[in-house]
């Protein structure tokens, strides 16, 4: 008898083995460990192990003013920066409350699903070297290299943007990248294209990847897991039509939504995600192209002198789900407690639920799929 | 006995030189050039394949040692030759430094079975389509032990993956093999290449099912993608080597590009004729030239010949790698007993026909 | 929508979060009915916790729920004071499964122990370490923080 994660007793053999999965190992995307109880090769029980990249992010604001928390929040995720600052800066915007111009929600718009594309382009070359295939990682890098180039030529960095104020953007963005960006959009469509003929009907991935563990709606309501996993099960919720932040509401996209979470529709989620990602960034960029000479991207708000009161909470849809950052303002220019509900947080804990019974190789395949980031879950 | 091996024993006996030297030295002979071949094809087939990758997936590749590139596997085994050699500490010493050993020696024994052309073949065993099995059958123990003794429990996962899928698939290659043996009518392999000395006679054209067969169980036997299990770096970090390093773990890496290249020309030989043209006539052939640089420009053509097949299917085999993710444990079993045996059992019922309706003609 | 909530338990305080998230205060004794009444209760069916907040006021600490109803598309805090000495409240694992991991990550940070809670040990910092960051009274670079030369 041994307890898991949760205190579950479960029956065990004496046949089992206990292997230690991370937290250095090739496909545990960071520094994750798994302590694995094994018969043969079969998951009898999964303990994830987290802290290993623990940063203090929370405690760090405590001691930082509103402006200088704000180049820190884009490495809760480093994937997809662009989100948290969004969680960050929304917050903080509700407690000052003010409005900002249009020309800023459509870059922020733009940036956003930019910054998911590349995110989840990462994401399934990562995937596929998961379950053994070298091959893709490369091909979705040709890709995400020209969105990381755009994203360096109009915030200055590839991945820690620090891009987003309060009450806009930093910077205009220039007619030359808009029409590198809609250049991008059109040449994504065939590489997403690339990407499905030579995975989506693949034997050896299908095999790999179908019925393989299977989320339960139940599971994921009471893990609280959301974004595409969640999506997967059937279960119509995102943020973005749920309760439209930003310009949303004038967009024409659809959420994907699958009948059954195994890996298999996890990723084709994904897969449709990006295509969705890829309309709004074009009607985004047509907007912004027909709207070239506004200059409004910013209202003026000295951002070092804001010292807001009250409680407020920044959700975004993010890549990987619904990420919150809560903020407890106390008047002064520190806040009094900045909390952050990450998305990955809930989907490692759902970890043992969703791959016990399977075989060891399957749990690259479910780990993999979730898209778990560990910046995210240590906070 | 071939014009060389006449012309040698001819020339060293007027030095006086006894005779079973004369045997010896012969032997010595081919074993250099066996260990050349092996060593030539290691370091070619290592920078192939990552120079062919890398066009896969549109990089350069090694492009910065020599011309190229091409001094880019000679530079990474002077490296590490220069490792430290790190045992673990609740390894078992002995069988742990045994183990890559016993993986690399039958590999290298192996090359002195296959017939590269007609008079380059240092042991015409009659037996030799079963030898050359038989001896591959023991780098597996190899792996096993060093799964076992490397006290790592990726490794032992490893090893024993490695086993499992050995035992699967082997019965597969064997039921075809016996094809090969109905049609060719010799367990002999020089015998086997003399018999498809046309491209017609060739035995991939009758036993096509069986060669499907063998290449894919092939790509058991030689751990490569989609059914690298053994070495599964996702799952098990680099498996049953994981613990060794230095000069015993350059043994594992260039066994198994070995094992690559003389399990391609072992394929080449049964199925797509060995060293024989598939023009039907040797340029040698066509020229008036004198017996011995005759003999001598047939043997290079043939052993081109041989090499050239050998790459093609190489070749195959580095695409799948390029193409494919991993394959699973349980499936690669389910594939050899539920639907290989089946398929090799009918495949060696169609070649008993065949060979009656030939041997009627 | 929350009319049979608050007449079913004492509400002490009604807040707002912004943008538009009501926030209960309700008595700590009080918590573990609540949050089974508005999983459950037809009205509400807030099936998902979104997060557990805990906050350190300097005298007392404040635990919030954030409820999220994938039905009615809402979300709702609840809320609760404890006092810094006694730090010790009643677990919600049974009822919402991912509260679990953040139990332990408010055990872990302030010190808070969680009654009933199936697993309740460190889950960010090391075993080994001593004191809990969030607090305010923690210092930083003080003895406590000399965990890691043992």
């Amino acid at each position: 008898m041994m307890k898991d994660s949760n205190g579950i007793m479960t029956k065990t053999s004496e046949h089992t083995m206990q292997i230690n999965v991370g937290p250095q190992h090739p496909s545990t995307h960071g520094v994750l460990r798994m302590l694995v109880t094994l018969s043969g090769e079969q998951i009898i029980q999964i303990e994830p192990i987290i802290g290993y990249l623990h940063r203090g992010m929370e405690k760090m604001a405590e001691t930082r003013t509103y402006l200088q928390y704000l180049p820190i929040v884009d490495r809760v995720d480093y994937l997809s920066g662009f989100f948290c600052s969004y969680a960050y800066i929304s917050a903080i915007e509700n407690l000052i409350n003010t409005d900002i111009p249009i020309k800023a929600k459509y870059i922020r718009t733009l940036t956003m699903e930019m910054n998911r594309i590349s995110s989840h382009l990462l994401w399934l070359g990562c995937y596929l070297l998961d379950l053994g295939a070298t091959s893709p990682l490369f091909y979705t890098f040709i890709e995400r290299e020209k969105i990381l180039n755009i994203f360096e030529d109009l915030t200055g960095s590839r991945m820690m943007y620090n891009y987003y104020t309060f009450g806009g953007v930093k910077r205009d963005i220039e007619k030359e990248l808009l029409i590198r960006i809609k250049k991008f959009s059109n040449e994504f469509l065939k590489a997403v294209q690339e990407y499905e003929d030579l995975i989506t009907n693949n034997p050896i991935f299908i095999t790999r990847t179908k019925n393989i563990g299977i989320l339960s709606k139940e599971d994921a309501t009471e893990y609280s897991i959301t974004g595409a996993n969640l999506r997967a099960c059937g279960i119509q919720k995102d943020l973005r039509k749920d309760s439209p932040y930003l310009i949303y509401n004038n967009l024409e996209f659809s959420v994907p939504i699958g009948t059954i979470s195994d890996s298999h529709s996890r990723y084709i989620m994904r897969i449709k995600e990006m295509k969705e990602s890829n309309k709004i960034i074009n009607q985004c960029t047509d907007w912004l192209l027909s709207n070239i000479e506004d200059n409004e991207i910013n209202t003026k708000i000295n951002p070092l002198t804001i010292k807001p009161n009250g409680t407020s909470l920044g959700e975004v849809e993010s890549t990987r789900g619904l990420l919150q950052c809560y903020i407890e303002a106390n008047g002064t220019e520190f806040p009094n407690r900045i909390k952050w509900r990450t998305p990955s947080f809930y989907a490692t804990q759902a970890i043992n639920t969703i791959a016990k019974g399977f075989m060891l190789p399957d749990l690259m395949a479910i780990f993999g799929s979730l898209d778990i980031i560990m910046p995210e879950v240590d906070r | 006995m071939s014009i060389f091996h006449l012309i040698f024993i001819e020339y060293l006996l007027k030095l006086n030189i006894p005779e079973w030297l004369i045997f010896m030295l012969w032997q010595i002979i081919y074993f250099i050039f066996i260990s050349l071949l092996m060593i030539l094809a290691v370091l070619f087939l290592v920078l192939f394949e990552r120079k062919y990758l890398a066009f896969f997936t549109r990089r350069k590749g090694p492009n910065r040692v020599g011309f190229y590139g091409c001094l880019q596997t000679v530079a990474d085994g002077i490296k590490i030759l220069f490792k430290e050699n790190i045992m673990p500490k609740n390894a078992d010493k002995f069988i742990y430094f045994v183990a890559p050993i016993i993986v690399f020696a039958p590999i290298l024994t192996v090359y002195s079975l296959i017939p590269f052309s007609s008079d380059i073949n240092s042991y015409k065993s009659d037996i030799g389509i079963l030898l050359f099995m038989a001896i591959l059958s023991l780098p597996i123990a190899g792996i096993l032990f060093a799964g076992y003794s490397s006290g790592n429990k990726y490794s032992l996962i490893g090893g024993l993956r490695s086993c499992i899928q050995a035992i699967s698939s082997e019965i597969p290659i064997f039921l075809v093999l016996a094809g090969i043996v109905i049609l060719t009518g010799s367990m002999n392999l020089n015998e086997i290449v003399k018999a498809q000395y046309s491209f017609l006679q060739w035995n991939i054209f009758p036993a096509i099912l069986g060669f499907i067969i063998f290449f894919i169980c092939s790509l058991i036997t030689l751990n490569r993608i989609p059914f690298d299990f053994p070495e599964a770096e996702s799952e098990l970090v680099a498996g049953y080597h994981c613990e060794y390093s230095g000069m015993k773990f350059a043994m594992f890496f260039l066994g198994e590009y070995a094992l690559t290249f003389i399990f391609s020309t072992y394929i080449a030989t049964l199925f797509l004729g060995g060293y024989n043209s598939p023009l039907g006539f040797y340029i040698a052939d066509l020229f008036d030239l004198p017996l011995i640089t005759g003999e001598l420009i047939r043997n290079i053509e043939q052993f081109f010949w041989l090499i050239l097949k050998t790459f093609l299917l190489i070749l195959i085999i580095m695409w799948i790698r390029a193409a494919y993710p991993r394959f699973k444990t349980d499936k690669t079993l389910e594939l050899c007993w539920y639907i290989f045996i089946p398929l090799a059992i009918f495949n060696l019922f169609v070649l008993c026909i065949v060979q009656y309706f030939r041997g009627s003609l | 929508m929350f009319k049979e909530f608050e007449t079913k338990f004492d509400i002490l305080n009604k807040t707002i979060i912004l943008p538009n998230i009501q926030e209960f205060y309700i008595k700590k004794e009080n918590i573990k009915e609540a949050l089974r009444y508005l999983k459950n209760s037809p009205e509400t069916i807030f099936s998902r916790l979104d997060c557990i907040i805990a906050k350190d006021n300097s005298k007392n600490f404040t635990v919030s729920y954030i409820l999220n109803s994938d039905t009615y598309n809402t979300k709702c805090a609840i809320s609760y004071y404890l006092d810094y000495e006694e730090a010790e409240t009643v677990s919600i694992s049974d009822i919402y499964k991912n509260a679990t991991w953040d139990e332990r990550e408010i055990y872990d940070l302030y010190g808070i122990k969680f009654n009933n809670h199936p697993n309740l040990k460190r889950i960010l910092l090391p075993d080994s370490f001593k004191g809990n960051p969030l607090r305010k009274d923690y210092i930083a670079n003080d003895e406590r923080l000399k965990w890691n030369n043992d």
